[in-house]
């Protein structure tokens, strides 16, 4: 059986390896270094941000930009600007040097052993610089993660405005439900672009939760029918709640009946016809409703 | 249902219990009914028991038998993602950093051993492999680890990868005769992909199988330059499967990187997204079959390759079969990866048609756009890691599916995208269990669920039977041959992996995880 060092361990080593908020939280801060305070990991990015090991190098963002200096006089003419490889220069965002790295640990060394190209130059870098520049290159590498700020669509707004209209009035259909003027008055000045584009497409939030509800009628066998907003329904059982707000539960016994009236059908039968130029056409339209 | 004939499953001397609690190597020969000694139950990944107390007839009398919880408080990825092994009474379940081993009859827990992580993402752990006295998981901080079966002692831990570079690991490791097969995982870091095969007593490694090849090697042609296919994925989370007889390991392999933004990997990109065919001894490749060439969807081809004996063409053929996450099916000659049948299982709008080998003909306008383009299935694909399960008496491949859409994005404007460099937004999906005559590719039956979300592995018996969760939180039992629905048990949450089915003292169990709770169901009486 499981001691009781066991099971403190267990604790301990579950709540490391948890929600991705506890895990960073959990990252042991980075050791003080000559003088400069122990830093801490940033909150938050989710299951992603536990990728990499608890011990990871922690970006000081002041460094990074001191490094970023550096990095300019000395390593951006072969390297690129964003440290992926240019003349000459490898791509450091994924150099094992750089990866492996902590607060200069490897970057140091490797440069104080005679950079390839520069030589004696890198050599004479202080201590302090070269973790600037790891700083900078660290904060490179998280350039290209999921849980970078950089990490963000670019311009949805390519479409054609008086295409999409004559499309939302014609084979869209879009007009039988909806109007400029109308219901979605204003509607390009109250979202962004790229929202308006997921709204129309799929305006059922959150894979069914929320948004309008699905109305439902159930026959029972014998009695009358009830008329209702779904609450849940599976291959057995079937509830709502009626006009007079009670909860009704059925059975899914033989010969009882169900008719769904899900107020998205027409959109969800949008997503097999719709074509990519009709849909960015739709965006440009529904930006003009301002 | 004219039955066909099982692969014979050998096991191999290595899965034979030795010591204390051995297995009887003679009902190893076959598929044994009081035990689950792999992840898929046996090595042809059908994940078919060929127990049938448990009935059409009868399942509706199924009950709860016990219900284990893990007691961690304050944790929150303690979902079963993985299969429990189950050698002698014993079912040794996990999660990430965590195995315990519970008495298969009562779910009384015997011991649990905790590892002490050093990182990684601990996204799911799918369970453990077991040699002898010996058993093997991975972690997410890159470590194959082994224990005592008997007590959970730790023998040995050894690491597989490189944490720095973001991989991470989380398979159930499998034994083939003296071989620990492992893969990784990591998406993030432009990394290659490899598959190892260990040494049972020290961890050590004995052969390593690249998904990515090298200058000069074949498939380096399908890499604009030697920095693309050295930082090219194809990651290695799936279980694979193995036939004795050829001494071929299956695996299928993941997304290549960078994962969404494609420009600077412009070709095939072999041999990421692919089912390939590995020398259990030598790693050598045999042949490869590319579901995905040049995929930019993040559908990993990580599904599980299911090995069964079969007839086409009135000729008896060895068949491998897979639903891929792309959307399509696939069934292949596994002697020479030769393709048979070649189809979707549902309806997809990414693919142009299919090429002389088999293999979907990607459409680049469906590839990621900076204004998005919309396809057919979404990120999360139209199958996933949950195993799907064949059933060599109604001839039927069962796959718990999504049809779904997304908006692919393109995020990285620099010349030389790095990481995701873009992604998947929103989304529209139904569910459904599609039951695929092999042979054909032909949907034989489709039962909808109502709901979307939910995803399960399936469990298929030799009482008539398909397992598997709902997307409304219960545990469902269905009518192999129809599809209609026999029986639930409301479970208050989405069945997290593929159930499995053993016998014990003349009952048979079946057992499902939800959530962080394990529960033993039961047939009682006849």
């Amino acid at each position: 059986m499981i001691s009781n060092f066991a099971k403190k361990c267990a604790v301990a080593a579950t709540t490391l390896a948890m929600s991705a908020t506890l895990a960073l939280a959990q990252t042991p801060a980075a050791p003080g270094r000559a003088g400069r305070p122990p830093r801490k990991a940033p909150t938050g990015g989710g299951l992603l941000a536990q990728a990499g090991s608890a011990d990871k190098h922690i970006v000081d963002a002041e460094a990074a930009e001191r490094g970023k200096k550096t990095y300019i006089q000395e390593c951006i003419t072969c390297h690129g600007p964003t440290a992926r490889g240019g003349q000459g220069g490898s791509d450091l965002v994924r150099s094992l040097v750089v990866l492996h790295d902590r607060y200069g640990s490897e970057i140091g060394p490797f440069l104080k052993k005679g950079h390839q190209s520069q030589g004696s130059p890198a050599a004479q870098f202080s201590q302090e610089k070269i973790e600037d520049l790891a700083d900078f290159l660290h904060l490179k590498v998280g350039d290209t993660l999921r849980t970078s700020p950089l990490f963000r669509a670019q311009n949805v707004l390519i479409g054609d405005a008086k295409a999409g209209q004559a499309w939302f009035n014609g084979d869209g259909k879009c007009s039988q439900c909806h109007s400029a003027t109308g219901n979605l008055k204003g509607v390009g000045a109250k979202y962004e672009a790229i929202d308006l584009q997921q709204r129309f497409l799929f305006p059922k939030p959150n894979f069914g939760r929320g948004g309008k509800p699905t109305v439902v009628t159930v026959t029972p066998v014998t009695g009358t029918a009830v008329t209702g907003n779904l609450i849940q329904m599976d291959d057995f059982n079937v509830s709502l709640r009626d006009a007079d707000g009670e909860y009704r539960s059925f059975a899914r016994v033989p010969g009882l009946k169900v008719k769904v009236d899900d107020p998205y059908a027409a959109h969800i039968e949008l997503l097999d016809r719709i074509t990519d130029k009709n849909m960015h056409d739709i965006t440009a339209y529904l930006e003009t409703l301002k | 249902m004219k039955r066909l004939k099982l692969i014979a499953v050998s096991l191999g001397a290595a899965a034979v219990l030795l010591a204390q609690g051995a297995l009887d190597p003679a009902k190893l020969a076959k598929q044994p009914t009081d035990s689950w000694p792999t992840y898929s139950g046996d090595y042809t990944g059908q994940r078919f028991s060929p127990l049938k107390k448990i009935n059409s007839t009868n399942v509706q009398n199924l009950s709860l038998a016990w219900l284990y919880r893990i007691n961690l408080s304050g944790a929150t990825a303690t979902t079963f993602k993985g299969t429990p092994l189950v050698v002698n009474g014993v079912a040794y379940i996990t999660i990430p950093d965590h195995v315990w081993a519970l008495d298969a009859r009562t779910g009384r827990e015997i011991w649990h051993h905790v590892h002490q992580s050093k990182g990684g993402i601990h996204l799911g752990n799918r369970g453990v492999g077991i040699s002898g006295n010996w058993l093997y998981f991975e972690t997410p901080d890159c470590m194959l680890v082994s224990l005592n079966v008997k007590d959970g002692k730790e023998r040995w831990a050894k690491s597989i990868c490189d944490l720095d570079q973001m991989y991470y690991a989380s398979i159930a490791p499998l034994v083939v005769k003296n071989h620990i097969m492992v893969g990784v995982s990591g998406d993030d870091l432009d990394i290659p992909g490899y598959f190892e095969a260990r040494d049972p007593e020290t961890g050590d490694l004995q052969w390593h199988w690249s998904a990515v090849p090298k200058k000069g090697e074949p498939g380096f042609e399908t890499w604009p330059t030697e920095d693309a296919a050295a930082h090219g994925g194809g990651m290695t989370w799936g279980t694979s499967t193995y036939d004795p007889e050829l001494n071929l390991i299956y695996l299928g392999t993941g997304n290549p990187q960078p994962v969404i933004a494609g420009k600077g990997r412009q070709g095939d990109n072999l041999y990421t997204a692919s089912i390939v065919a590995l020398n259990a001894d030598t790693g050598k490749m045999q042949w490869y079959f590319q579901p995905s060439p040049h995929d930019t969807h993040d559908w990993d081809n990580n599904q599980v390759p299911v090995l069964y004996d079969g007839v086409i063409n009135g000729q008896k053929r060895k068949l491998l079969s897979m639903a891929c996450r792309n959307g399509w099916f696939f069934t292949l000659d596994r002697v020479t990866g030769k393709s048979i049948v070649s189809k979707e299982y549902v309806k997809t709008n990414w693919a142009k048609g299919i090429d002389g080998r088999g293999q979907p003909i990607p459409n680049p306008e469906k590839e990621p756009q900076f204004a998005g383009a919309l396809v057919s299935p979404n990120q999360g694909g139209a199958a996933n890691w949950p195993p799907p399960s064949f059933s060599p008496d109604t001839g039927l491949f069962y796959i718990n599916a999504s049809r779904a859409f997304s908006v692919w994005y393109l995020y990285d404007t620099d010349d030389k995208p790095e990481g995701w460099g873009g992604t998947d937004r929103g989304g529209w999906s139904e569910s459904m269990v599609q039951a695929v005559d092999y042979k054909t590719g032909a949907i034989k039956w489709s039962h909808k669920w109502e709901g979307s979300g939910g995803r399960s592995g399936l469990l298929s018996t030799a009482g008539n039977l398909v397992f598997g969760g709902d997307t409304s939180g219960n545990f469902v039992a269905l009518n192999a041959t129809t599809g209609e629905p026999l029986w639930h048990a409301n479970v208050a949450g989405s069945v997290a992996n593929a159930p499995i089915s053993y016998e014990l003292d003349g009952k048979q169990y079946v057992v499902v995880g939800v959530g962080d709770q394990l529960f033993g169901f039961v047939m009682n009486g006849k």
